[in-house]
């Protein structure tokens, strides 16, 4: 097993052991990987937030690097760490899954759902302390959480009934909920998308939230000033759950970027749409912004994305990994810093069988 | 001419009181920038200190105005109110 990582790293948030400003080749993360083969130990998830990073093992175990300003590692401190340290102020059991949001911590495991970090704008669904920006480890009092989705200011809670909760900021209509006439600005507690009900995937983007429903329908909410809802009115933002498309496939995967959106289908085939400055789409088009396109896809079905800000890595299911997007700061991992507007190989002389991303930095698990 | 990664409303960057500086999150990790002097200049752009983003800041210069300006132009109001 090996982790590799790269892109931005001014914070630290590769775990590679030094503070750079980036890597623009996969670099060996600084792990003890003795410890891990010795002990049949294995990562299972990896996220990032906007400068930090932590990863769970199937042993229990949670490890954080990167930027602490709001405690979104450890509320222990307030320092950065350059290398991935293990964070035992709270129980991860194995199988939990760690949602980073752009400075807080989300762990969803069968203990309920954990957050920490920042709080500004109720993002942690916890009362807003104006003296306090950060919140320490609470467990949340909801349960049958199913899966936890962060934007920039904002958060999808979505249970295992189908049904979905919101909270954080709303002035751009990214919470989906309207009350007395009004969409919801912003509110720190979790609140019910009543418009919606057998919701089985959920995603959220800098401002806006993609949700598919059990009756293959896909929903979007929030800006859409680039498209990034697919629906064909730029420049407007859109209150409530509005219909996307339909008749998709109960078991595609939605990602939002920052202001683009994927929708991956099960045959591997992706469809991008949204804003495509910098080749956020993929889709080889060096042109503007896209509504809903046609699907792509590669001679190897993708199998995973993970979505950064404003690049994507993919895996196959054969084990490779591709990069297209924002590159300035090497978060494509081709050693040079051009933006990438196809799908290209990342390579590597073993198989990957997990990836994950934050803002601009990157990470592929290598067996 | 700049092209700008995006144009953000001043209401969505949080200031810091002790520096006087206004954030906004770049998607590069770091934060967009700008004064508050800046502002009072009648600057316009936030840069980032890790990339080559810009964003436009969507501002009312009035709202920045030094605060002696202010008390002149209340006085002024009042004369003009005074006059009416």
């Amino acid at each position: 097993m090996k982790l590799k990582a790269w892109g931005a790293n001014n914070y630290g948030q590769l775990g590679v052991g030094f503070i750079s400003e980036q890597c623009n080749c996969p670099t060996d993360v600084d792990l003890d990987y003795t410890f891990f083969d010795n002990n049949s130990r294995r990562i299972t998830s990896i996220s990032g937030g906007g400068g930090h990073t932590i990863i769970t093992d199937n042993c229990g175990r949670l490890y954080g690097c990167g930027l602490n300003n709001n405690n979104q590692l450890t509320p222990r401190h307030t320092d950065n760490i350059s290398t991935f340290t293990e964070l035992d102020f709270v129980a991860s059991p194995v199988g939990a899954q760690i949602t980073c949001g752009w400075e807080s911590t989300l762990l969803l495991s069968n203990n309920g759902l954990t957050v920490w970090g920042s709080n500004t704008y109720g993002q942690l669904g916890l009362k807003k302390d104006k003296s306090k920006r950060s919140v320490d480890p609470t467990c949340l009092s909801i349960s049958r959480v199913a899966q936890v989705s962060c934007g920039l200011r904002h958060t999808a809670v979505l249970l295992d009934n189908g049904q979905l909760y919101m909270c954080g900021q709303g002035r751009k209509g990214q919470l989906g909920v309207v009350e007395n006439g009004s969409p919801v600005l912003e509110s720190d507690q979790l609140l019910h998308v009543t418009d919606l009900s057998n919701v089985k995937a959920v995603s959220c983007g800098q401002h806006h939230t993609i949700a598919l429903t059990g009756d293959g329908c896909v929903y979007g909410w929030g800006d859409n000033k680039h498209f990034q809802l697919g629906l064909p009115v730029s420049n407007k933002q859109f209150v409530s759950p509005t219909l996307i498309a339909s008749q998709v496939p109960i078991n595609t995967k939605l990602y939002a970027g920052w202001t683009h959106s994927f929708l991956l289908h099960d045959d591997g085939s992706l469809m991008p749409f949204g804003r495509n400055s910098y080749g956020q789409l993929g889709n080889g088009v060096t042109s503007d912004d896209s509504r809903l396109n046609k699907p792509f896809q590669l001679l190897q079905p993708f199998q995973q994305l993970a979505v950064g800000s404003e690049h994507t890595i993919a895996l196959t299911e054969y084990g490779s990994v591709w990069s297209w997007g924002w590159n300035e700061h090497g978060s494509c991992g081709l050693n040079h810093q051009d933006n990438v507007y196809s799908p290209t190989l990342v390579q590597f002389n073993n198989k990957a069988t997990l990836i994950g991303s934050g803002s601009a930095h990157s990470f592929a698990l290598l067996s | 001419m700049t092209v700008y990664h995006d144009e953000i409303e001043i209401e969505d960057f949080e200031y810091d009181e002790d520096d006087e500086i206004y954030y906004y999150p770049c998607p590069c990790g770091d934060r967009f920038q700008i004064t508050k002097a800046e502002l009072k200049e009648g600057e316009e752009e936030a840069t980032c200190p890790s990339c080559s983003l810009v964003v436009r800041v969507i501002y009312n210069p009035e709202d920045f105005l030094d605060e002696d300006k202010d008390k002149q132009k209340d006085t002024e109001k009042k004369k003009k109110l005074a006059v009416n």
